[in-house]
């Protein structure tokens, strides 16, 4: 059972992913190009200044990072969402199926879709935005990362603990009010966090020969765009992942019963 | 097993998982590890840390991915 559930996770994570690089491709690459023109120009105007010149060479050809590396990016990247969601899915309808057996699994899975959206991709990306290339000082990249991790861990942490509360206050204070406790105290402690990490603002700013600019500010509808379609990006992946797990849990779950007992298909669903 | 018990107790339209047995913890914990191992090659490696050294393989040939996917990059 468990392996069937596990199985078509990252078979939803799959099909999510496809459609998500589908979406990347056409919506984010243009993006992304764009700013890498804006790192060239740059360049360019920084050597003006310093009289140096830099050229950094690629490994990969803009060609293969842009079809081969950003779809196996996004496919990893999905079939993990996919493997943890099936993985949370187990233990917690483990617990709700036993606890209250008249519970819909397909409602079970949908919601903590949505929690699994929040916590690992709504959160984070709402503390820190996704930036386009070029955007982001090397000497940062080892804070940022920490800071991004941490956050994740802990939003992840903090919607477990809050899950939790609301299952033990439900029976005391009704469902829909310990629903709203529970998200009371994720938004409480992720906002807590977010005070405590550090900020960061490293868009660049025109490049300057003393009062002079000589190079552009890095475009700001860029940045806007880019975050947009990286925020869209991810609710489509979600909403995908979401849509073929319930579709094939349901399938699943009907077979695995029909094995243990022909009758209990035809009392049941 | 009590699970097995309840279970033929009382017969259920939907199965449940048996989460319970050793068999299910083990399988559990290994896709766990293996996609944390994968989400850590993805979105961490050679950023601000590297099992490979200075190797830029993994992090230039995900790069657009790894930005659009939220992950801190320059």
């Amino acid at each position: 059972m468990e392996r069937r559930i596990t199985g078509i996770g990252v078979l939803a994570g799959l099909v999510a992913g496809i459609v998500a690089f589908v979406y990347a491709r056409i919506f984010i690459e243009p993006q992304v190009a764009l700013a890498v023109d804006y790192e060239g120009v740059r360049s360019h105007a920084e050597s003006l200044v310093t009289g140096e010149h830099e050229h950094g060479h690629e490994i990969f050809s803009r060609g293969v990072q842009e079809n081969l590396g950003t779809g196996i990016g996004t496919l990893v990247f999905a079939v993990v969402m996919g493997a943890l969601f099936a993985v949370a899915f187990i233990v917690v309808w483990a617990f709700l199926g036993r606890r209250s057996p008249s519970t819909d699994p397909r409602f079970v899975a949908v919601g903590l879709a949505a929690c699994a959206f929040v916590a690992v991709s709504g959160v984070p990306f709402f503390v820190y935005p996704p930036n386009p290339p070029a955007v982001g000082e090397e000497a940062t990249l080892g804070a940022r990362s920490g800071s991004y991790l941490t956050l994740t861990l802990v939003s992840i942490g903090l919607m477990v603990a809050a899950a939790v509360l609301a299952f033990w206050l439900s029976e005391r204070i009704g469902g829909l009010w310990a629903v709203v406790a529970g998200a009371i105290a994720y938004l409480f402690g992720v906002t807590v966090t977010a005070t405590l990490l550090p900020d960061f603002a490293e868009i660049p700013g025109p490049v300057m020969d003393g009062d002079r600019i000589v190079g552009p500010g890095f475009p700001g509808q860029v940045v806007a765009d880019f975050r947009i379609y990286a925020v869209a990006d991810q609710v489509l992946l979600w909403t995908v992942l979401t849509v073929v797990f319930v579709a094939l849990l349901h399938r699943v779950m009907r077979r695995e019963a029909r094995q243990r007992g022909p009758s209990l298909v035809e009392a049941g669903i | 097993m009590s699970v097995s018990i309840q279970a033929a107790e009382q017969p259920r339209a939907l199965a449940l998982p048996t989460a319970s047995a050793a068999d299910a913890a083990l399988w559990l914990t290994a896709t766990v590890l293996l996609a944390a191992l994968a989400y850590y090659f993805l979105g961490y490696d050679q950023g601000a840390v590297s099992v490979f050294g200075s190797d830029t393989h993994v992090h230039e040939f995900v790069h657009d991915a790894r930005h659009f996917l939220g992950f801190p990059c320059h």
